[in-house]
């Protein structure tokens, strides 16, 4: 029996974290949404030049001036006159009436090569349009559109389903890792669920240390192991070993908790072995149907950025605190491996095999040792 | 205690959500006039995405217009004056292909009708019209 009381302290501590959780992920949506902003001004409209020639460095493009080289401001070639290139501006545009020998190349501008006007190289346009207008250019005429880091469109439905496929796949991964709990770890699973329901506060307490914790038992491990000298050879395989059992007790605790929030929805009538698994494994999907709902909601918002980033963070914060309370469930229940023993020793003692009759041979009980007479006081 | 607590919890989330790598949009057009009738030849290589290779009836050899992510690819667009080549497309900037990661990528090509060209490609993961 539990205390009303505790339940609701239970509930308000539950409450808290989701909060926090919640408030979290909104900070984080508006956070990510302005600096994307920032990224979509700096990059439509002053993007920096050196970042934008370092990203052409490396495709098979006609070779761009150094950062250096480019001169703020416009610039007009007058008619009839020629200037020796590579001619290179930022900030303004080229009026091309003469003759630019070599490469012309501006940055924020554009490039308008009037009639009689002659580029001998190249033209490129950074940000900016190269417009031939009656003149003529001899080399390749490039423009990086003023459009520079703007995202391509996206088929919104396409990602949408992506998203949901994913879900779905998460949804039969975890089915099919409950089924296989369910048959080779039912009462552990059975006794975490249970210490999930009666320690709900101290589950998530125990499961933020075991978070806490596990890098440094890890590290410590390893020292331990190196400083024994012949356990340095079993370092990589304690790591590993190490980073499976946790993983384990991640999934256990994980699907215990499934298994509470199902029997919230249904809970298990009490019957035989075969009756009370089948009920888990009800309650169990049912709880994975549950945690994996706000996920399959926030891909449904795949198509609005700033909803599926908030969308995501509720979903990260619920399955986050289902994961650390099964995490401190596994911990305070010890996996379930005590009671886990102990039903296992009932039942070893129900079964028939040691309902054997009484031995009627045994050994011969030996004869009762004789008192020896003492000797009398003199 | 708890404050400490709420502010690394608040700093997971955050970190969470933060989109891991962003992706690098750019659109390149290029062209180049024609400057005599000789036979010319045009590569194209394509590693992702959509093609579209289309004829033009203009004074211009060629004309691309392309959208790349610039994470995944660089853009070709050069020309070979002693061979006659011209080269354009996008060339995979990592060692293995990104499957299905090419959504958004697309070439569109404009090739002249006046000059004879011969046309060589070289494609990955693209479909498109030709």
């Amino acid at each position: 029996m539990r205390p009303e009381g505790m339940v609701a302290r239970h509930a308000r501590a539950l409450v808290s974290v989701i909060a926090v959780l919640v408030v979290g992920a909104l900070v984080s949506a508006f956070t990510w949404r302005d600096t994307q902003q920032v990224q979509d001004s700096t990059q439509t409209k002053a993007p920096q030049l050196s970042a934008v020639l370092a990203g052409l460095a490396g495709g098979d493009l006609p070779p761009l001036p150094a950062e250096r080289a480019f001169k703020p401001g416009a610039m007009t070639i007058a008619a009839g006159s020629r200037v020796d290139g590579p001619v290179a501006i930022s900030g303004g545009s080229a009026e091309v009436y003469g003759t630019v020998n070599g490469d012309l190349v501006t940055f924020g501008g554009d490039i308008n090569v009037h009639e009689r006007g002659e580029i001998t190289g190249n033209a490129i346009a950074i940000g900016g349009v190269v417009h031939v207008r009656g003149g003529h250019v001899g080399g390749q005429t490039l423009t990086l559109s003023s459009e520079f880091g703007a995202p391509a469109p996206v088929d919104a439905s396409k990602r949408v389903m992506q998203q949901l496929a994913l879900v779905g796949g998460w949804l039969c991964v975890l089915i099919g890792l409950s089924v296989g709990v369910l048959v080779l770890a039912s009462d552990n699973l059975s006794a975490v669920a249970d210490a999930l329901e009666r320690h709900y506060g101290s589950t998530i307490v125990a499961g933020l240390a075991g978070q806490v914790a596990f890098a440094p038992l890890l590290v410590a491990l390893i020292v331990a192991l190196v400083l024994s000298v012949l356990g340095i050879l079993l370092v990589p395989f304690a790591a590993v070993a190490y980073v499976i059992l946790a993983a384990g007790l991640i999934s256990v605790g994980f699907l215990a908790t499934a298994v509470v929030i199902g029997r919230g929805w249904r809970s298990a009538a009490p019957g035989s072995d075969r009756a009370r698994r089948a009920a888990t494994l009800q309650a169990m999907v049912v709880g994975i149907v549950v945690l994996l709902l706000p996920w399959a909601l926030a891909a449904l918002l795949a198509a609005w950025p700033v909803a599926e980033t908030l969308a995501r963070g509720v979903a990260f914060a619920i399955t986050w605190v289902a994961a650390t309370a099964g995490i401190g469930a596994t911990l305070i229940s010890r996996a379930g491996i005590t009671r886990a023993q102990s039903r296992q020793a009932v039942r070893a003692m129900a079964s028939p095999s040691w309902q054997t009759p009484t031995p009627v041979s045994g050994v011969v009980a030996a004869r009762r040792p004789a008192a020896t007479p003492t000797a009398g006081p003199r | 205690m708890n404050a400490a607590r709420a502010v690394g919890v608040i700093l997971a989330t955050v970190a969470a959500a933060t989109p891991a790598s962003a992706q690098q949009w750019r659109t390149l057009e290029s062209s180049r006039q024609i400057r005599s009738t000789d036979a010319a030849t045009v590569r194209v290589e394509y590693a992702a995405g959509t093609i579209d290779l289309l004829p033009m009836s203009d004074v211009l050899l060629y004309r691309m217009t392309l959208t790349y992510d610039a994470e995944r690819s660089q853009p070709i667009a050069a020309f070979d004056e002693a061979a006659g080549t011209v080269t354009i497309g996008t060339r995979s900037a990592s060692s293995h292909w990104d499957h299905g990661k090419s959504d958004g990528s697309t070439f569109r090509a404009e090739l002249s009708r006046n000059v004879p060209l011969r046309v060589s490609m070289e494609l990955g993961a693209a479909r498109g019209t030709i």
